[in-house]
């Protein structure tokens, strides 16, 4: 029985049942067979079709395998005339049998039985086999483990395994060496630990994805367990590239998907980087915080958004502030310091000052975490930070003041969920003229390089906690690389070695709601 | 008759202060208290003292100084120890800036920054729950001097309970000559284990014991508050707007 082996590949699309064309040899008229009687035992139940792909509706734990391609159905018979019932093709052939079956998750699995009879309606030997193929009974298809045992070897070659490879044993397993092998060729390095916070059986199984380093669109994902991966949602707030900016010619310069992919990129650099291969999902970003009416201002609809006049004020090489002025800026807002501004600052603005303070700083990291990416960490790329001001150049103007936190990364020990880090990508594109080693806006080249810079920075503190290392050149610098950016880093040693992928911050580790 | 007798200025301000010797240039930073409200008024004072004889820029506006040569290096529970506000960020504290300061400290010379309500210093300590702050002040090229570090948070139940100060016992003023109930009121306020007088605008007056609640006047000529204490038989007058005590006394027969 040839079982399509396509059970175990790749489903570039699989919202729609994975149709596997079975062929059933030696049960044809020839051999005497009038039909054949198939049944699925065993058959998995896995939630959704992939770890993070959810069906649009119906059912997300019905059989992952079925004989019909919109429901669950574990029993069929095939005739020697052409049958359509099931919307499933089949028919007994002179030689063979051919029927259709349906795979609808990525790490399903069931066993076939197949019973022929014959003319007089006698059951004959009935075949049996799993599909798929699972000589080691771990429930993850021989093939792939045969794949990852050939890919560690090539990234390990003075420490190879043979099939069945025993690391891949376990399906909760975990355990891709520290050591990075080959995946960095200028020396020899090693990460904190092993790991990368995945399981074999999750990695098998695969993600929905949107980019990593040689793609940009979606897809589905079988990860390995011979690679550290790391895989981040990305919330990113739609049309910044073109929204009014101190400096339009380098804004206008940004592309997500080109970002994003430069800094996965970087990170499996085969020299430069830190020897992990990165995964995005995007996410829109649409959290703007709650509405509030203060005493003797205008009723605010969301506090963490704001459209109007915006400053940026900075210093310059003559230790003068300067501040510019964007009539019609957008901003992320973070503290309304107008409610403590005389004359609003009336005790029942204080007190509200004082319940929206409550809100954590990254509450916008938990408000616009997607619960099927439990396992990726957080990054939010938005416009601007600023507080809210009184202007009183032209009587009480409200103004959003730019906040010097233009990429941070939010360490919260006791809840992982407000963890991650965020790029205001606008406000970067501004920042050239803030710098002392700059003094000038950057051209479009210099943003985007300090802009991939930054968010590969950001999410490398989320794999090694708050340090900086004093090398101008390094990941984890402590002196921004302005205004070359990311071409002037190379990943170093001592920052490579505490890359704790399983200790990752901003995830639920591996646990799914 | 009752004689006054002058016992001391400023002798139970409430303040907590840590200073560190480096080199003979020290660093001291004076807090409110161990514990402060979420929105305080009361100031915070940063003082540089130089006890060598090198010349060091200073800028003595406060904003300024913030960016430049001041950070305020908050201590928690871990991962958020010694955290810089993000306020007090680094992008301009370095010499290429503070070399351009208009301002010089001399030899022998100090000089204090009173920063006013910092309100990103209280929220963000609230937020990481801080236990401690110091003052770190850039004196030259890549040359920072620290302050002790003194215990510092943030009273949790006045943010997560209730505004503190609103909620806290009312005591009514009197004018100091006709004696009659004036507008002005202060509040006693319970943070940790101690009491302190705060005026209605959040800034903190001086610290008092439970069981000698003072009876306030109010000198609207000169502006000066006068509370006195049925039990130890104290006067303390204090400025309310700059919260400092200008005289107290004992009264005794």
């Amino acid at each position: 029985m040839n079982a399509g082996t396509n059970a175990w590949q790749t489903v570039v699309d699989a919202v729609a049942p994975q149709t596997l064309g079975l062929t059933l040899p030696h049960l044809g008229t020839a051999s005497g067979v009038s039909r054949v009687e198939l049944a699925l035992s065993g058959v998995s139940q896995l939630e959704g079709w992939c770890v993070n792909g959810r069906f649009a509706s119906g059912s997300q734990t019905g059989d992952d395998f079925s004989f019909a391609p919109d429901y669950d159905l574990r029993a069929i018979t095939v005739l020697p005339e052409p049958q359509y019932s099931h919307a499933n093709l089949r028919q007994v052939l002179e030689s063979s049998a051919r029927l259709q079956l349906f795979c609808k998750d990525t790490g399903g699995r069931c066993v076939l039985t197949a019973t022929p009879y014959d003319g007089d309606d006698n059951a004959m030997l009935p075949v049996t086999v799993a599909i798929p193929l699972d000589g080691n009974g771990n429930g993850i298809a021989d093939a792939w483990e045969g794949d990852k045992v050939t890919q560690h070897n090539t990234i390990y070659p003075s420490a190879p395994v043979t099939w069945s490879p025993a690391l891949y044993a376990d399906p909760l397993g975990d355990d891709e060496p520290a050591a990075l092998g080959v995946r960095r060729t200028d020396g020899t390095y090693s990460h904190a630990d092993t790991g990368d916070g995945l399981s074999v059986m999750d990695e098998y199984r695969g993600y929905v994805l949107d980019g990593g380093a040689d793609f940009t669109s979606t897809r589905h994902v079988r990860l390995s367990p011979a690679l550290k991966e790391l895989l981040v949602q990305v919330n990113e707030l739609p049309g910044m590239a073109s929204q009014n900016s101190f400096n339009p010619a380098a804004l206008s310069a940004y592309s997500f998907n080109s970002v994003m992919q430069q800094v996965a990129q970087f990170y499996c650099h085969p020299t430069r980087g830190l020897g992990i291969d990165l995964y995005w999902c995007r996410r829109d970003f649409t959290v703007f915080g709650p509405s509030y009416t203060p005493e003797f201002l205008p009723p605010v609809e969301h506090l963490e958004r704001f459209s109007g006049e915006t400053w940026q004020i900075f210093l310059d090489a003559s230790l003068s502030y300067v501040s510019n002025t964007l009539s019609a800026g957008q901003s992320q807002i973070r503290y309304d310091n107008r409610l403590l501004t005389p004359p609003f600052d009336t005790s029942e603005n204080l007190d509200l000052f004082r319940e929206l303070a409550k809100r954590p700083e990254s509450a916008f990291l938990q408000e616009s975490r997607d619960p099927l990416l439990g396992q990726f960490v957080k990054l939010v790329l938005v416009d601007r930070r600023s507080d809210l001001e009184l202007s009183s150049a032209s009587g009480p103007v409200s103004a959003a003041k730019l906040r010097p936190d233009n990429a941070k990364t939010h360490l919260v020990s006791t809840d992982s969920s407000l963890e991650g880090a965020h790029v205001c990508v606008a406000s970067m594109s501004d920042e050239g003229v803030v710098l002392p080693n700059v003094n000038r806006h950057y051209t479009a080249n210099e943003f985007v390089n300090e802009l991939v810079w930054a968010v590969a920075h950001e999410l490398g503190h989320l794999l090694i906690g708050a340090q900086h290392y004093s090398s101008s050149t390094a990941l984890m610098t402590n002196t921004s690389p302005a205004p070359y950016g990311i071409p002037l880093i190379t990943a170093e040693s001592t920052e490579i070695h505490d890359v704790n992928l399983k200790n990752r911050h901003s995830t639920s580790q591996g646990e799914l709601p | 008759m009752k004689k006054p007798s002058i016992m001391g200025l400023f002798c139970i301000v409430p303040l907590i202060t840590g200073a560190i010797q480096s080199d003979k240039i020290v660093v001291s930073l004076t807090m409110p208290g161990e514990e402060m409200l979420f929105l305080e008024m009361t100031p915070i004072v940063v003082t540089l003292s130089n006890g060598t004889d090198r010349i060091i820029p200073v800028i003595k506006n406060n904003d300024l100084a913030l960016r430049v040569q001041i950070k305020l290096d908050v201590g928690a529970m871990e991962p958020h120890a010694h955290s810089p506000i993000p306020a007090t960020d680094d992008t301009y504290k370095k010499w290429l800036y503070l070399s351009k300061a208009k301002d010089t400290l001399n030899p022998g010379e100090s000089f204090s920054w009173t920063l006013p309500r910092f309100t990103e210093l209280t929220v963000f300590s609230y937020h990481v729950k801080a236990t401690n702050i110091a003052a770190k002040v850039l004196i030259g090229d890549n040359e920072w001097v620290c302050s002790a570090p003194v215990p510092f948070g943030i009273s949790k139940e006045d943010v997560e309970g209730r505004g503190l100060l609103k909620e806290s016992p009312e005591i009514d003023c009197y004018d100091a000559k006709t004696k009659v109930k004036t507008k002005t009121s202060v509040r006693r306020v319970s943070l940790g284990n101690k009491t302190f007088l705060f005026t209605n605008d959040g800034n903190r007056l001086f610290e008092i014991s439970n069981d000698d609640v003072p009876k306030a006047f109010f000198d609207s000529e000169n502006g000066i508050m006068s509370f006195v204490f049925p039990k130890s038989e104290r006067i303390v007058m204090c400025d309310p707007k700059t919260a400092k005590i200008v005289q107290e006394r004992a009264e005794k027969e």
